[in-house]
């Protein structure tokens, strides 16, 4: 059974909500502590006893190992289109004929802050995908705090690009919704309203920003996705998720959108007190790759978290993607080439990887 | 005011857009939801274009509330805008609407222990988004001005005691220098920053406490950066707060050229985005730019109420 929240993390909207501070804890009872012999037979056996809340049957075998595409780029200007494409066919992603959804995280504005996907990474995969001979690019998101994202669009300078290009926004917020069940059930939600325009495209993109965040440790490809949860109808911030935990509302997200593709903006990313507060790091990079866990993962260990200890990561790379380090290919340029360590706000020190 | 050709453009999107079942959905084609109904109906009625309101008397409710047909779930912050848009929108005599002002009333935010993140009081209840969740300013602001505007005709001291409560969180929540956002004004050490259209919805309910420091501390905020952020929503909801306040006998300072700065940043945006389609914003625009005939009635509070002891 899992642990409910605790309280305090539910009243605060800037990405409120995980009880276990990102560390990954397994519950352990008393009981099991006493009939265990040693510390490894504790850990099996809660293994064994640990509820898995999904059905194997849903999702394909983990895949032996995962790519991961790491691509320089050190500032803005460079042509990010033309390297997108190109990670897009090195990751052998078909697009062409397909309705693509663009998913990048615009969760706030305030000038000279790094907060969001920065629109021209967001312009260029949009342009990216039209070039690979998508039928149809929109771009959608639910910003989680302010519901005026025409406010946001315009002084983010993303709604330029979109009307320079052609390309429909969708704001997630209001977009009509559909029930759907939960592939996974972290959450004990049995569904959520979810908008149509994610349900009904072909391939969904993740696009966000890598940052440290201040409940989760960290927000990249899968925290992205809390954007898709309608504001209209779960508010702002979307409290039903904080209630059900941070870790467990973004297994679950992932687990039922499933992305096809995330392409997470680190060309500059934000340490310290993310994912609003915090200050941005040239870090010149963007990473891509088809498995949300293994680009994740890729990333934590590139600010200097441990994997293992962000405890969504950990529950995803059960069922959903790989997290092992020795599982995942890194292509493009060698990992070693990002090596940060992030500065992270003092709850959030022991996820720091050794020598991270 | 005299019906702008932006007004008109405007009032002809809404009609444009309007559903077979009577009501709007946020953008043109899509279902009909709570509050871009309530405000596109305020908006024609202002316009001099009284719609059929009774979409509103047919919509799906339960135990007095009105239930997003999408999701099939109730939003605090929507049955506000309706109890608040069916007072003004020939409505106000209909059956439904003291079961849906006396339901507003019986919403009520969780209450939390105290959280050492922030500084902020956690046992304040105001109104949640959905139920079973914490407070924040929005829903909130939008059922205390509600309420206040059913209390006009109707005293119930149930009413009064949530009107209070709900007026404690707000000024709890206020940014430092004034202002509100969605709901948090700091977090780990941190003052966090206000936004706009929050600040002038929570004005709206806080008009009859203006003489309170956080109310004029916010007004101030509200004009000095109304024009920082353009948007249909924002413009609108700042034009409609900063007039209201500027009212005699207790007038805040506001600069009536404040007030024609803000009505042609309204039509710029327009020109410019088209509030990305968003109806609602757009009912708003209408709203902040015919309502003013009629001094705003929707949305003003014309004495201060008695407080609840």
């Amino acid at each position: 059974m899992r642990n409910r929240p605790s309280e305090p993390y539910v009243a605060q909207g800037s990405s409120p909500g995980e009880a276990r501070g990102g560390v990954s804890l397994v519950p352990i009872t008393r009981r099991d502590f006493l009939s265990a012999a040693t510390a490894a037979v504790i850990a099996a056996g809660t293994a064994c006893r640990r509820r898995r809340p999904w059905n194997a049957a849903d999702f394909p075998p983990l895949p032996a190992t995962s790519d991961v595409l790491l691509l320089a780029a050190s500032s803005y200007d460079a042509d990010l289109s033309d390297v997108i494409g190109r990670g897009i066919r090195e990751l052998g992603l078909s697009v062409a004929g397909k309705r693509v959804l663009l998913k990048p995280n615009m969760v706030e504005y305030e000038r000279g802050t790094i907060i969001n996907t920065h629109p021209l990474v967001v312009a260029a995969a949009a342009q990216a995908a039209l070039r690979a001979g998508a039928r149809e690019v929109v771009v959608g998101e639910g910003p989680g705090h302010r519901r005026d994202t025409e406010y946001l669009l315009t002084a983010t300078g993303l709604h330029e690009h979109l009307r320079d290009m052609k390309v429909r926004f969708v704001d997630l917020n209001l977009d009509d919704v559909r029930r759907v069940p939960l592939r996974s059930r972290f959450m004990d939600l049995p569904d959520l309203a979810l908008p149509v325009s994610v349900l009904d495209a072909d391939v969904v993109v993740s696009l966000p920003k890598l940052k440290t965040h201040h409940w989760a440790g960290m927000t990249c490809g899968m925290k992205n996705l809390f954007g898709v949860v309608p504001g209209a109808v779960y508010g702002w911030p979307k409290n039903v998720l904080h209630f059900a935990g941070i870790a467990n509302a973004i297994v679950d997200l992932a687990a039922t959108i499933r992305p096809s593709l995330v392409i997470a903006d680190a060309i500059v990313a934000m340490e310290g007190d993310g994912p609003i507060m915090g200050k941005a790091r040239a870090t010149g990079f963007l990473a891509m790759g088809r498995d949300p866990v293994a680009v994740d993962a890729t990333c934590a260990r590139a600010i200097g978290l441990d994997p293992a200890r962000l405890q969504y990561l950990v529950d995803a790379a059960e069922f959903l993607g790989n997290a092992d380090e020795r599982r995942i290919r890194h292509r493009g340029e060698r990992a070693d080439r990002f090596r940060f360590s992030f500065e992270l706000i003092e709850s959030m020190r022991g996820l720091r990887a050794q020598g991270g | 005011m005299a019906l702008t050709p932006t007004a008109r453009e405007q009032l002809n999107a809404l009609a444009a857009a309007r559903n077979t079942d009577g009501g709007w959905g946020y953008t043109p084609g899509r279902a009909s939801r709570v509050e871009p109904t309530c405000l596109a109906l305020l908006a024609c009625a202002s316009g001099g274009m009284p719609p059929d309101p009774s979409v509103l008397a047919r919509w799906p409710r339960a135990d007095g509330l009105l239930i997003d047909p999408q999701s099939h779930t109730v939003n605090a912050s929507d049955n506000g805008v309706a109890l608040l848009a069916a007072q003004h929108a020939g409505m106000g005599g209909a059956s439904f609407v003291p079961a849906l002002a006396s339901a507003v009333a019986g919403m009520k935010g969780v209450k939390l222990p105290p959280s050492p993140t922030n500084r902020q009081d956690n046992t304040l209840q105001g109104w949640g988004w959905v139920a079973n969740t914490f407070s924040w300013v929005e829903p909130t602001a939008w059922c205390v001005l509600a309420l206040k505007t059913w209390t006009r005709a109707h005293r119930d001291a149930a009413v009064m005691a949530r009107i209070a409560d709900g007026e404690r969180l707000l000024l709890d929540r206020v940014c430092r220098n004034g202002g509100w956002n969605y709901g948090n004004s700091n977090m780990l050490g941190k003052e966090l920053f206000p936004y706009v259209p929050a600040t002038a919805i929570a004005l709206l309910a806080l008009q009859d406490r203006r003489d309170h420091d956080a109310v004029k501390k916010s007004v101030a905020y509200l004009s000095a950066h109304c024009l920082d952020e353009r948007s249909g929503m924002s413009l609108s909801l700042s034009r409609i707060a900063l007039t209201l306040y500027a009212d005699p006998p207790h007038a805040v300072d506001v600069k009536p050229s404040l007030l024609t700065e803000i009505d042609t940043a309204l039509t710029h945006t327009w020109r410019a985005t088209q509030y990305l389609d968003n109806l609602a914003a757009t009912a708003l625009a209408v709203y902040a730019t015919l309502g003013a005939t009629e001094d705003y009635a929707a949305f003003r509070i014309e004495r201060p109420l008695e407080r609840h002891a």
